[in-house]
């Protein structure tokens, strides 16, 4: 196993350690009261309306969707963009093609619409 | 003691060191933009406890120790305690991968100033960025408040669009750098105009933008936007856990400026320092500091912009982030190209 | 210590995977499916594949879930809606369960001695890392990378014809559009 791997191991403990450490404090130190309304759902000085029933709108979905698409994109991109000095003019065609298909993507949904908010 | 257990050792050592002064720099980097905003808006600031206000900090970390803890009721106690972990953790954690200066060598041993420096360095970071959304949704989730959740989903929508063009712009740099590696990244950019700022002016813009809006910093602070959500995805915190949520996000601000700092201001480098080259200690403390200078000046130009520029409407946040900064992200994969080929 | 981390990590997988189809807040078992991805990505690493690793973070743990999270935000879906408390239901999900986990098991009894000659066992140094994973990408495997561009392309389309802000015009009776048909009946009897 690579030492890399053990010390960013470490750092994941040390952090969550640290993380614990600073949440366990106001457990034995804070106050501890029985106020009333302390423990209702926070609304701005009225009784409490709209609850949480409500539906999104189904436009974050496309967002999500769009964004997995790049994500997926972005990682082809990696490897390609460490060889790209050795791959040179025919890996720059290759990865013209790959851009522009998915480019076409995006103007689609730009020009339907999807990425507007109003 | 054989030379596996002294690294480990030596390698606990440094991750304590580095995380303990992140905290520091945190707790600093809210009195100076406490201090700075005064300043902006011509008034005093926090300025009595202790000389200049310098002991404000510690008043601040200590108010938050003996605040009461509480779930609300019609929260999910589960998701509601973990999500002040899930948003502070991978704030830390992205120091794993940075350089912070050259080797230092002391007698016959040799320390990286650099927790790990893995083969897939950049995309560490990538992953981890990746990782913040959940904070917030967890959060808005646990809470069970309409205001949570609201500001959840809008503020985990502007990360991930904002992501993809963060992605996307350091694909530029990983071209002309030819590599992954933190550290060889850094040791490229020897000289002044070695730096990759002025290679990759375009993505460096891109990168900017976008670490403004995964570090929530205004004007891309619409995850807390107070006046129309209260708190956002935090209204129903209180105590040390609202205290995780804003330590998190001021550790993520320094990390993101330390990461911009390495990737594209040269990191540790700066002309005339290899002139100490000979004696190893002053030449790793000159990289520290350097590196220090640097990470402090990209954060006053966080807190400058917070006082200076106005928060952004949602609809223009997503056009800017799908409609400018994507595009833009993609012509600058394209430019790099074309200027590497030829 | 690497059969140790190897034990953990699919220890992890394993309860977080169960804690996937038993929770009983659909929410609670998306964040589970979180946890299985990143221990997957920790075995990833184990074997060397680090790109793969960071990738899993990246697009599984990063991505993917976000879209998951983000449906069961827009449906809402409650404790109550997401489960079906039929019994015969739930009988036939334990078969169905229980006979692919009889096949995964016979799969892992009966590898013998195949498996230990699978291809690519005795790897390279830096085999899985990011320059021998595009390299291999870029030359045999060009096709299905270009192709795939294609099968995203189908992706955003499809995500954009099932979310469409604004219906298209169809040569349909206006009574039959989605959505408008409670307008459609106010309109009449305002007209009466």
């Amino acid at each position: 196993m690579s030492h890399d791997l053990i010390v960013l191991g470490l750092l994941v403990l040390f952090s969550l350690a640290l993380g614990a450490l600073l949440l366990a404090i106001p457990r034995l130190l804070g106050a501890r009261s029985s106020q009333k309304g302390l423990l209702d759902i926070f609304e701005c000085g009225v009784p409490l309306r709209d609850g949480t029933q409500r539906r999104m709108q189904v436009r974050f979905y496309l967002i999500a969707i769009i964004f997995i698409v790049f994500d997926v994109e972005a990682v082809f991109l990696f490897p390609w963009a460490v060889l790209f000095r050795r791959l040179g003019m025919f890996g720059f065609i290759e990865m013209l093609f790959f851009i522009a298909v998915l480019a076409l993507g995006l103007v689609y949904v730009w020009r339907k619409g999807g990425l507007e908010w109003d | 003691m054989n030379q596996t257990t002294l690294t480990l050792l030596i390698d606990a050592g440094k991750i304590a060191v580095i995380l303990g002064c992140t905290m520091g720099a945190v707790a600093y980097t809210t009195f100076a933009e406490r201090r700075f905003a005064a300043f902006m808006q011509n008034r005093i600031g926090p300025n009595r406890a202790g000389p200049w206000g310098l002991l404000q900090p510690l008043a601040d970390g200590f108010k938050f120790m003996f605040k009461e803890d509480f779930v609300p009721e019609f929260a999910d106690r589960f998701l509601y305690r973990l999500a002040p972990i899930v948003a502070f953790v991978p704030a830390l954690l992205l120091v794993g991968v940075l350089p912070f200066g050259p080797d230092l060598v002391i007698g016959s041993q040799v320390i990286p100033l650099q927790i790990a420096d893995p083969n897939f360095g950049v995309l560490y970071f990538l992953a981890i960025a990746s990782f913040g959304v959940y904070g917030v949704i967890m959060a808005g989730w646990g809470s069970n408040n309409k205001y949570s959740i609201a500001g959840g989903l809008r503020a985990s929508a502007m990360m991930i669009s904002y992501e993809v063009s963060m992605g996307l712009a350091v694909v530029g740099l990983i071209m002309m750098a030819g590599t992954v590696h933190m550290s060889t990244i850094v040791g490229q950019q020897d000289g002044f105009f070695g730096w990759f700022i002025w290679k990759q002016p375009l993505g460096f813009l891109i990168f900017v933008v976008t670490t403004f809006a995964e570090t929530h910093r205004v004007p891309f602070d619409l995850p807390e936007a107070e006046q129309e959500l209260v708190g956002g995805y935090n209204t129903e915190y209180g105590s040390m856990q609202l205290g995780l949520f804003q330590m998190g996000e001021y550790a993520h601000l320094i990390t993101a400026s330390a990461l911009m700092v390495a990737l594209y201001l040269g990191g540790w480098q700066f002309p005339g320092l290899n002139l100490l080259e000979n004696s190893p200690i002053l030449y790793a403390l000159a990289g520290l500091t350097v590196m220090a200078v640097k990470v402090f000046f990209i954060i006053f130009v966080f807190i400058w912009v917070r006082w200076t520029i106005p928060r952004f409407r949602y609809d223009q946040l997503m056009r800017l982030g799908w409609k400018v900064l994507l595009p833009l992200a993609l012509l600058n994969i394209l430019v790099t190209a074309l200027v590497i080929l030829i | 210590m690497e059969t140790a981390l190897f034990f953990i990590m699919a220890a992890i997988a394993i309860t977080a995977g169960g804690m996937v189809i038993l929770n009983k807040n659909p929410v609670k078992s998306a964040f589970s499916l979180i946890v299985v991805m990143l221990a997957l990505a920790i075995l990833y690493m184990q074997l060397s594949a680090t790109f793969l690793s960071m990738i899993q973070i990246m697009v599984y743990a990063g991505a993917v879930m976000v879209l998951f999270l983000f449906v069961l935000f827009i449906l809402n879906v409650g404790v109550e809606g997401a489960f079906s408390s039929r019994m015969y239901k739930r009988a036939v999900a334990g078969l169905v369960g229980a006979l692919m986990g009889v096949v995964l098991i016979a799969a892992v009894l009966m590898r013998g001695s195949r498996m230990q000659q699978l291809p690519g066992m005795d790897v390279a140094g830096d085999f899985g890392h990011i320059k021998p994973v595009g390299e291999l990408l870029f030359t045999k495997y060009l096709l299905p990378f270009e192709l795939l561009s294609i099968l995203l392309l189908v992706a955003i389309i499809g995500a954009m014809l099932t979310t469409r802000p604004k219906w298209p015009k169809l040569k349909l009776p206006p009574e039959l559009w989605p959505g408008t048909a409670d307008e459609a009946s106010t309109e009449t009897g305002e007209e009466n």
